[in-house]
């Protein structure tokens, strides 16, 4: 995560508002951008987890809302040609622009001892071998091979066959490869495996619908992770709102990389301009006041986003901002009143296709825009209990490809989650089997997963055998000992778990 | 740049080919045949004979004759096929000393790899003739069902022979590469190669770029045409019997007989429909009387001999389409290799399960041999733009607790691959846990091939299943098997390539190497002393035969007389040379010879 912290995002400059889909959240974060301060500088200032915070402007950006660009993209010429192009607005484009530049945002010195040792390739492709083995966990099947979701069996077997002879160590045979040998045969593992994956019917049907469900519980999971949007996020929310559509579009400080200066009042204090972009960031003290002064006076935005009051030099000005002030309210309760029942259409809408995911973001803003309303609460609890019930559904789905795949940190951990959501035996049981076969097992939290099985089927000796297996590899033997009992005591005839019980009492 | 030659080393006769511009080429031995047979004798005179002239003398030599080393490649004495091999081969079949087996022939014993390195160099002899360069590096193709002991153990016989095996690749993925390098075939194809000992089937995938990709394979190492043979064996052994009340197996002589005969009838049978065996004199009775074997075999009657033989193979085949989860209809060609495919039945067998009538536009003697050339000019060649990817044939994994096998790569994945594990410790307070290293298809480790073990030591005394191993087992492009082991806990780590276990140790191997070597050196002197004897021995006879006329005409004067008395000392000196069977004087003497020569054709000429 360390290398996504220290991108720095900025306004795209030509970007339009796209909706109303923008979330409090990364309204909140929009309006706290400055093309100056990088992802971990507005964690740290903004109190959000650098990860959280890294999923909303991944969002943004994927949107075209927001650009992200590496601190030190300089250092290195030639910008590696980006593998995948999955189709605009998807997760993996943002996952790929995000993490393209790894490579890049390393020290000099890594990347030259990193490209050195076989010199008989050609620098390109080197930087080709080393770039896409340090990518090959994050990308997709797709993105690897460079070619779209939906794309058929011959593109994928012409995509592989490119990529073989472009990276099977036999092409180089006699060179001298050193340290890029093992990692021409890793990426061409890898390469197979998408391979194979992709152009068996069965097994690509299997990967789709996980990467669907992957990519959709992901999406649930942060919108079910952010807090309660802040004071602010909200005014911005509905400044937006109020502002929709109205030239200039809301989304104001996007003259990257010069923050926003207030236009009018002129008494106001103007911000302290920022730093060129060529100085160095500001020390995160200075930031923080800088950020406070942007949040605090979040009317800057409001302001540049109002257009320039027509000229009447007739009237006072007094009376012309009243009037004008009038008009425009009444404009805004309008169309506020418009969005409401957009919003509520939306949500109806989303219920009806078993979408609550959806349901509960525009129910979100809907309690936002309309704060003191019990049934409208009501609503928004049944909705995320919903929505959770929904992901953890979703998260079975995943957890079990994952398991099947032996990949079983990341099966423990969807299973976990999964449970978490509705919890069942089978979501229980196998988090605490698959956490049992991951390289170094958290035992406590393995025997909590199968205790809460236990709790749900007491009478199955099956989750008591896990118990008391995951208390024996603890070391935990009395504890063991009276699971095993009581498994053997509801299944006498199991092998499995006589056989346990020998293995505790060699123990 | 390295010539690279390609090898066939099949289990009744080897090919060996080259790549000549763009087309690989197979190179004819002396006698003008295309293969030469698998076949090493030792003469009583303790000479070793390769090939063609070792067939000759296998009947009258049977004991010291070795066909189809091929079949014991690898194996561990311990082993029901080497059992069964004890029971037909007419050599002697000893158990060596780290449990494999070794050939007796005469009063030595010999490792298989040995040879197998006899046929090896043999095969590089007529590649250097015909090149008229030193060879040194090879390209030698396994069936694709072997297991990485058979392959180490030809890598080693290589290594004997003095040949650099630059890569081992698999007899029927070489097939597909002849079939398909250079065409732009776009192709998905099935490969059927039916050999003299093994069968195999491989399922490809080629692609227009040059990229041929193994889906699957699978096979049989102890099914071929010997099998077919053994049944026609076994078919006049019981006719005799019933006959005469005489087991005709108990004579090794008749027993070799019987064998060639089988085989020919089998060939015959291809285009015939009844052939004769006739073996004369085949046993004497007791009471000195001698029998004959003749019977008359119809093709019918072997078709029905080897039914169930065929019928394996198609099982096999049915294997290999589940395996690479394909339809039989989705296969778009079918190569048929081997000399066993030859065999109507065999072609009618596949035909029918194919639901295709199978590409003929193969040799399926020559293509072996032709695709290992194209694999190694690839590799060393930056031209030929071509990448073969292959599979493990088998699965690897180690053996834990209890004796169960555990998997790590499956069987059929394409290399090079890698995979890891975790596995614990199974005893209280263990410090140290050994991984032997397994590969096959059962989940009894009992059941499947040990390739090595190794030991990892230095682990945290805690109760068991507490200390983490992480066992890592990577296949390289060049086949190498490594196996990883980590502790966890500590870093500490420990590994093994797997590549001593051929049944030889590397001591072993080395003194191999040098034997061959004297061997190689003692052959080629041979050679040269008999090129030298030859031109020697025509020179002398014109010589004699100019000598009386030489004598009438220049006898009188002096300088006359000295020049026949010269003359006379040189046919002297080369008699001796010739007779002491040294290469050095004589090759001195030629040159003298044939001065004398050029002088007395001048006199002849001049004087008549």
């Amino acid at each position: 995560m360390s290398a996504l912290e220290s991108f720095i995002p900025s306004l795209v400059p030509e970007a339009q508002a796209q909706g109303l889909e923008v979330e409090p959240v990364e309204a909140f974060v929009l309006a706290c951008i400055d093309g100056q301060s990088t992802v971990g500088q507005l964690a740290s200032a903004l109190g959000m987890a650098p990860t959280q915070l890294w999923q909303v402007t991944d969002r943004l950006a994927r949107r075209g809302l927001l650009q992200l660009s590496s601190p030190q993209r300089d250092t290195f010429d030639a910008p590696p040609k980006e593998p995948g192009h999955a189709p605009q607005g998807s997760l993996e484009q943002a996952h790929v622009s995000g993490v393209r530049p790894v490579l890049e945002g390393r020290p000099p010195a890594a990347q030259a001892a990193e490209l050195q040792g076989a010199e008989a390739l050609e620098l390109e492709l080197r930087r080709a071998i080393v770039e896409l083995y340090q990518r090959l966990d994050e990308l997709d099947h797709y993105q690897l091979l460079g070619v779209e979701d939906g794309a058929s069996k011959a593109e994928v077997k012409a995509a592989y066959y490119e990529a073989v002879k472009r990276y099977h160590p036999d092409r180089y045979y006699g060179k001298e490869l050193g340290h890029f040998k093992a990692k021409l045969e890793r990426v061409f593992q890898r390469f197979t495996e998408a391979h194979d994956t992709l152009t068996r019917k069965r097994s690509r049907e299997e990967y789709d619908a996980y990467l669907t469900t992957l990519r959709r519980n992901r999406r649930t999971e942060v919108l079910l992770s952010h807090p309660a949007p802040d004071p602010a996020a909200l005014r911005a929310l509905r400044e937006r709102l109020a502002a929709e559509s109205l030239p200039p579009p809301p989304v104001a400080p996007r003259t990257s990389p010069e923050p926003p200066r207030p236009a009018a009042p002129p008494s106001h204090p103007a911000p302290a301009p920022p730093p060129p972009a060529s100085q160095p960031p500001l020390d995160l003290k200075a930031r923080r006041q800088a950020l406070a002064r942007r949040l605090g006076g979040s009317d800057a935005l409001r302001r540049a986003s109002i257009p320039p009051p027509p000229a009447a030099p007739r009237v006072s000005p007094e009376q012309a901002t009243d009037a004008l002030r009038r008009h425009f309210e009444g404009q805004q309760a309008a169309r506020l009143q418009r969005q409401l029942g957009e919003l509520e259409r939306q949500v109806s809408d989303a219920l009806q296709r078993d979408d609550p995911a959806t349901a509960l973001r525009t129910l979100r803003l809907l309690a936002q825009l309309k704060p003191e309303d019990p049934a409208l609460e009501q609503r928004l609890a049944a909705v995320q209990h919903a929505t959770d019930v929904k992901l953890a559904d979703g998260l079975l789905v995943q957890a079990d490809y994952e398991e099947r795949n032996q990949r079983y940190a990341e099966a423990a951990r969807s299973f976990e989650r999964a449970a978490r959501g509705k919890p069942s035996v089978k979501a229980f049981h196998h988090a605490a089997l698959c956490l049992l076969k991951t390289a170094a097992p958290d035992y406590r939290q393995a025997a909590r997963l199968a205790r809460c099985a236990v709790e749900l089927a007491p009478n199955d000796a099956e989750l008591r055998l896990t118990l008391g297996r995951i208390f024996l590899e603890a070391g935990l033997l009395q504890s063991a000992e009276q699971e095993l009992q009581r498994a053997a005591a509801l299944a006498p005839q199991s092998e499995d778990i006589k056989l346990w019980l020998t293995r505790l009492r060699r123990s | 740049m390295d010539r690279v030659i390609g090898i066939d080393l099949g289990t009744t006769n080897s090919c060996v080919a080259v790549m000549d511009g763009d087309e690989a080429v197979v190179i004819p031995n002396r006698g003008g045949y295309k293969t030469t047979p698998s076949i090493v004798a030792v003469t009583e005179a303790g000479k070793r004979l390769v090939g063609h002239i070792a067939k000759r003398q296998s009947i009258t030599n049977a004991e010291n004759t070795v066909a189809a080393a091929k079949r014991l490649i690898g194996r561990k004495w311990n082993t029901a096929p080497v059992k069964s091999a004890l029971m037909t081969c007419s050599y002697g079949i000893v158990e060596g000393p780290h449990g494999d087996v070794r050939i007796q022939l005469r009063d030595k014993t010999y490792s298989v790899p040995e040879i197998s390195s006899m046929v090896l160099q043999e095969m590089r002899v007529v590649a250097e003739d015909y090149l008229g360069e030193a060879v040194s590096k090879a390209v030698v193709t396994v069936p694709a069902y072997f297991n990485d002991n058979q392959r180490q153990a030809t890598k080693d016989a290589g290594a004997i022979a003095g040949l650099d095996i630059i890569r081992i690749i698999n007899e029927p993925t070489a097939a597909a590469l002849c079939y398909g390098f250079g065409k732009g075939v776009d192709k998905t194809i099935a490969v059927y190669d039916l050999g003299g000992g093994t069968f195999d089937v491989s399922i490809l995938e080629i692609g227009a770029h040059g990229v041929f990709k193994v889906i699957g394979t699978t096979g049989d190492t102890f099914l071929g045409g010997e099998d077919f043979d053994a049944r026609i064996i076994d078919w006049l052994v019981a006719g005799f019997q019933d006959e005469h009340q005489i087991d005709i197996r108990k004579d090794r002589m008749a027993l070799q007989r019987l064998r060639d005969a089988a085989e020919k009838a089998k060939c015959e049978l291809s285009s015939v429909r009844e052939t004769e065996i006739n073996l004369p004199f085949i046993v004497s009775t007791g009471r000195n009387e001698a029998l004959h074997l003749q019977r008359s075999l119809s093709r019918e009657t072997l078709e029905r001999l080897c039914e169930d033989l065929i019928e394996r193979t198609v099982d096999i085949c049915r294997q290999a389409l589940v395996e690479a989860k394909l339809d039989a209809d989705e296969i778009e060609d079918v190569l048929l290799v081997g000399g066993m495919t030859r065999m109507p039945a065999v072609q009618r067998a596949v035909t029918e399960f194919f639901q295709r009538e199978p590409n003929r536009g193969v040799h399926p003697d020559e293509v072996v041999a032709l695709g290992a050339a194209i694999q190694g000019a690839a590799l060393v060649d930056d031209k030929h733009e071509m990448i073969l990817l292959d599979v493990t044939p088998h699965a690897l994994g180690i053996m834990t607790f209890g004796s169960y096998f555990e998997e790590l790569i499956p069987q059929n994945t394409t290399v090079p691959t890698s995979r890891a594990k975790i596995f614990t410790t199974s005893r209280d307070h263990q410090t140290a846990v050994k991984i032997l290293v397994m590969q096959g298809e059962s989940k009894q480790a009992g059941d499947n091939e040990l390739l090595g073990e190794f030991v990892l030591t230095g682990l945290r005394s805690a109760p068991k299943g507490q200390v983490e191993i992480e066992v890592t087992f990577e296949i390289n492009t060049d086949g190498i098997v490594s196996v990883h082991a980590k502790d966890l806990e500590t870093q500490q780590a420990q590994s093994i390539q797997v590549t001593a276990s051929s049944g030889l140790t590397t001591d072993e191997v080395q003194s191999m190497i040098e034997g061959a070597k004297e061997y190689m050196v003692e052959r080629r002197t041979d050679e040269e002393f008999e090129g030298a004897k030859q031109s020697a021995e025509t020179l002398l006879a014109e010589l004699e035969a100019m000598l009386p006329e030489v004598d009438r005409v220049v006898g009188g004067a002096d300088f006359g007389r000295d020049a026949v008395t010269k003359a006379r000392q040189v046919i002297e000196r080369t008699q001796a040379a010739m007779d002491r069977r040294d290469t050095a004087a004589l090759k001195e003497q030629l040159e003298q010879l044939a001065r004398t020569q050029r002088m007395f054709k001048g006199v002849v000429a001049r004087g008549g």
